[in-house]
């Protein structure tokens, strides 16, 4: 008999092996179809406990004790099984108020189990004259793994379940989380995760067992529906939810900017394109974001107004996403651009690109900057906004601006909006590219006349040196010729004198004319002329002199 | 071994010596019996069997709870199995063998355990030295936690990593100036974490420490820009150069008209123009703008440096600027470090040129006189010379004529007659000359 109980023993563990090798690749799936006997928690239970293989340790006990063989396999059998319907059936979880079609195949399928054990027991065992001592060890060889398996599952669950700290009953609800999960009818669990809602464990939002579970994010708040109903907002944090509900929108907290470029008119007809951003979020009344808590938001009221003030608008999108609504995330900028659009319009370019740089002086009706703080006041007054002190920045655009994100602001609070920003960021670039180019050729021509003048004198200034230089070189030279004649004649008597000058002017003409630089730009027949002449003169000169 | 893991190891302990101890006796009824080797094996057999039974209902509860996380989580077996380990008996350390992951760098190791980044704890965090990380944990922001070994509670993960160390970003700013050109300026910002006040006011000096309220304020002011991308939010920095810098940028620039930050009549002329704002002027007005945004935001400015103000591309082509800036330098090289040498150059040429105009003047006088048939009287040469040498003098002024006539005046007393030697004023040369 040893080594046939050995021989189970070994199967046993050969089988227990095989199954857990198999379940490690399987998971249950979530498919809502009804189990053939007893509904979803024989189901639960054929996914946990069966694959513990229970029978086995009870029956070790064969020959030990004084049953046949049946009746000891039907009492290891149930046994088990009679303490896990029990415990299902205690643990209320099928029989909850949503699980209320589990409920009587549950007390069912129980009572029949306890029954038939009951009956075995009283039938058999009474009958064998079983030793109570040794049939209590039985019993407790036989339910003693189911019953630690169970403990177990109440010990640990809750600590893989991922609960919030403050939820209700703790152990019930993980323990009600994981039964679901493998009864095949769960309710969903999602999870947020960039913004978006995913579906971990699907299932049945009103009919599922155990609670539904939606984890956020720290920055994120979930509107819930339940049928055509939306129930309430959720989070930020774990929230379990009640049966029926699904998740409709995730909201997100944190600030949100858009921006966009707005085609628009001055006053002076001018078209112009201006880049507009808004940052806002959901109101988030006055607490700041702490550790360890929720991420403020002031009330579902709030986050109902903005997710519901999303507008269908078909224009621009293809007859499939024409009932598609923009998300509330776009109504801020849309306003804030068409805000802008009317501001703009109240003003010129050049206003656009001025300011008030002293606020005092503005007030003064005679002050060019007057003219400004009228156009804000009108804007201010046009846009329905009361009056602010304050108005009036050395940028133009930083207090269209905040005027228009208060024209926002005063419009979207209602609507659950909290405008924190209005910025009109980026150049206000005319769309014609010609006012730009006039505009630049007008700052350019201002210093290409300046650079023309300054070069214009620079050239009269050269001309006078140059004449000056001139006119002293000639005067030079004369002199030179002058000087260079007189002290050959110095030593010369009168009437000598008269016959000696043409020969030494020429003279002096000649060794002039030979100089390289001179003769390079006399004609050629110059120096042959000069000396030709020269001893002409010369001739004479001697023949007057024999004379 | 944690508490939980202890009670389920003790109850399986008990339980078993429990039934080990009453199995011989209740089935043989006296434990001398189990002297007999056929009832060791039996007995053996038996206490194995319900050990064996105790430790595959424990193997398979965690069965069941590895499958359950595996399923809520969609992990991978392996992964589930390392989870669910960590849930059940507490966190593991690195050394153990236990999930670790590692933040460095400003950002989480990528290659770090798929289940700690999807899940969170419990696991080890290992944050390097100059990182700060802000876990979330079940919806919630949990901690700040600064360089260092971590443990990671249940389900908390790592939802911002900090960079403590200086960030530097550029961008290029796009503006209109206050007469309506385009133009840009490039800007960079040197900027980090506040450290806490105490650290601050001592001067806080490298690996800089970190406040956790700064870090919690950083991280939760991000703004989201749009709803998909991975751009999508925008991160500290970005947010800091992209927005407040640019911002701070465009305001203190749009003030001015482009003359004053651009100004080339302030040095082409010597006064008068006004003096363009100066780059350091504004670089400081800018960051005094910036610091105060950031301290407001737990971010410490260390420097904001502002680069040249062009006025855009298309507006004023770079070829125009490069043309007057050539312009001006070549002007300034003329007329400071050529000068001597030019005047020196033209002052010989001119001589050259009264020279070679002088000797013109002579050669077309006594072109007649040089036929070889006819005479060439020297009194005829010498009237020719001083036709020239009057038409040389028609262009100086009254002094210098009177100048060169009294040089003159030998010549003259020896070509003309004793009784008209006397010299004449410069308007009668010509008749003297004839």
């Amino acid at each position: 008999m040893a080594g046939l109980r050995a021989g189970f023993l070994i199967l046993y563990l050969v089988g227990t092996y095989l199954l857990t090798r198999y379940l490690r690749e399987h998971l249950p799936e979530s498919d809502g179809t009804a189990f053939p006997i007893g509904g979803a928690p024989s189901r639960a239970l054929l996914w946990i406990w069966v694959p513990t293989l229970w029978v086995f340790p009870g029956v070790l006990w064969l020959g030990h004790i004084n049953l046949s063989p049946l009746v000891l396999l039907i009492l290891v059998f149930l046994l088990p099984l009679c303490c896990l319907y029990l415990f299902l059936l205690a643990s209320a979880i099928f029989t909850a108020h949503s699980q209320s079609a589990n409920g009587p195949s549950l007390l069912l399928t129980t009572l029949s189990v306890c029954f038939l054990t009951v009956f075995v027991v009283l039938v058999f065992v009474i009958r064998a004259e079983v030793s109570w001592a040794k049939f209590a060890l039985f019993c407790v060889s036989s339910v003693a793994p189911t019953l630690a398996s169970i403990w177990l599952l109440l010990t640990l669950a809750p600590s893989v379940a991922p609960l919030p700290e403050d939820v209700d009953r703790p152990l019930r609800t993980a323990l009600a989380l994981v039964l679901g999960y493998f009864s095949g009818t769960p309710k969903p669990v999602w999870v947020v995760e960039d913004g978006k809602v995913h579906t971990r464990v699907s299932g049945s939002a009103g009919r599922g067992i155990g609670p539904g579970i939606i984890v956020t994010e720290p920055e994120n708040v979930v509107v819930l529906k339940a049928g055509a109903k939306v129930t309430r907002v959720v989070g930020p944090g774990t929230v379990l939810t009640e049966p029926g509900e699904t998740p409709l929108r995730v909201v997100d907290l944190r600030a949100q900017t858009r921006s966009t470029t707005v085609s628009a008119i001055t006053r002076d007809g001018i078209e112009v394109r201006v880049p507009v951003s808004s940052t806002f979020r959901i109101q988030q009344g006055a607490q700041d974001t702490r550790l360890g808590a929720p991420w403020p938001w002031r009330t579902q009221r709030d986050v109902l107004q903005a997710v519901f003030a999303e507008e269908v608008d078909p224009s621009g999108l293809s007859p499939l996403d024409a009932h598609t609504a923009h998300p509330w995330e776009d109504l801020p900028i849309k306003l804030s651009a068409h805000r802008l659009e009317q501001a703009i319009s109240f003003y010129s370019l050049d206003q656009l690109y001025g300011g008030i740089t002293d606020a005092r002086a503005a007030r003064t009706p005679l002050d060019p900057q007057n003219e400004l703080l009228k156009t804000h006041r009108l804007t201010e007054a046009s846009l329905g906004l009361p009056r602010d002190r304050e108005l009036g920045d050395p940028l133009c655009r930083k207090t269209v601006g905040e005027v228009v994100r208060r024209s926002v602001q005063q419009s979207l609070a209602p609507r659950g909006f909290e405008i924190t920003g209005c910025e009109v960021g980026g150049p206000i670039e005319p769309v014609s590219q010609a006012i730009t180019e006039q505009r630049v050729e007008a700052w350019k021509a201002r210093f290409i006349t300046l650079v023309m003048d300054w070069h214009a004198s620079i050239e009269r200034k050269r001309s006078g040196a140059l004449d000056r230089i001139r006119r002293t070189a000639n005067s030079d030279l004369i002199a030179g010729v002058i000087e260079e004649t007189s002290e050959r004649l110095r030593d010369v008597d009168a009437a000598t004198k008269r016959g000696l000058v043409a020969y030494h002017v020429l003279d002096y003409l000649i060794s002039m004319a030979r100089v390289p630089e001179v003769r390079r730009m006399l004609p050629e027949s110059a120096l042959p002329t000069l000396e030709q002449l020269f001893h002409k003169v010369e001739a004479e000169s001697s023949g007057g002199g024999d004379s | 071994m944690n508490l939980r893991r202890t009670v389920v190891f003790l109850m399986i302990v008990v339980l078993f010596f429990a039934y080990a101890s009453a199995l011989p006796i209740v089935l043989w009824g006296d434990l001398r019996l189990l002297l007999d080797p056929s009832l060791q094996l039996d007995y053996l057999v038996m206490v194995i069997g319900f050990v064996v039974a105790l430790a595959l209902a424990f193997l398979h509860v965690t069965r069941t709870l590895r499958q359950y996380t595996q399923g809520l989580h969609d992990l991978s077996p392996e992964d589930a199995e390392t989870l669910t380990s960590g849930l059940v008996f507490g966190s593991a350390s690195a050394a153990g063998g236990g999930a670790a992951l590692k933040v460095q760098g400003g950002q989480v190791d990528l290659d770090g355990p798929p289940v700690v980044h999807k899940v969170g704890g419990p696991a080890q965090l290992l944050v390097d030295h100059n990182n700060v990380v802000v876990t979330g944990r079940l919806g919630m922001l949990a901690r700040v936690l600064g360089p260092g070994s971590h443990d990671l509670r249940p389900f908390e993960r790592v939802w911002d990593v900090v960079d403590l160390r200086p960030q530097r970003r550029t961008v290029t700013v796009e503006f209109m100036t206050r007469d309506g050109i385009p133009a840009s300026c490039q800007a960079s910002i040197v900027c980090r974490i506040a450290s806490t006040q105490s650290e601050e006011y001592a001067g806080a000096m490298p690996p800089f420490g970190y406040s956790e309220r700064a870090v919690l304020k950083v991280t939760t002011s991000k703004a989201v820009r749009k709803l998909e991308g991975n751009d999508r939010v925008l991160d500290w920095v970005t947010g800091m150069s992209k927005v407040t810098l640019t911002g701070a940028v465009r305001d203190v620039l749009e003030r001015h008209r482009l003359d004053e930050l651009l100004n080339p009549r302030y040095w082409l002329e010597d006064g008068g123009a006004p003096a363009p704002k100066l780059l350091p002027e504004l670089e400081t007005l800018v960051e005094s703008r910036v610091r105060d945004a950031g301290a407001q935001r737990g971010i410490i400015v260390e420097r904001v440096e502002l680069g040249m103000v062009r006025p855009a591309e298309e507006a004023i082509s770079r070829q125009w600027l490069e043309f007057w800036q050539a312009r001006l330098q070549r002007n300034i090289d003329t007329y400071t470090l050529d000068a001597a040498t030019d005047l020196e150059q033209l002052a010989e040429d001119a001589r050259v040129e009264a020279q070679v105009r002088f000797l013109n003047h002579m050669l077309q006088e006594v072109q007649g006189l040089i036929s070889a048939e006819v005479e060439a009287p020297p009194q005829l040469i010498v009237a020719s010379f001083l036709d020239v040498l009057h038409a040389a003098m028609a262009d100086q002024g009254p002094e210098q004529q009177r100048l060169l006539l009294q040089r003159a005046e030998s010549i003259l007393s020896a070509v003309l007659p004793p009784d008209r030697a006397t010299p004449l004023p410069p308007d009668r040369i010509t008749d003297v000359g004839n």
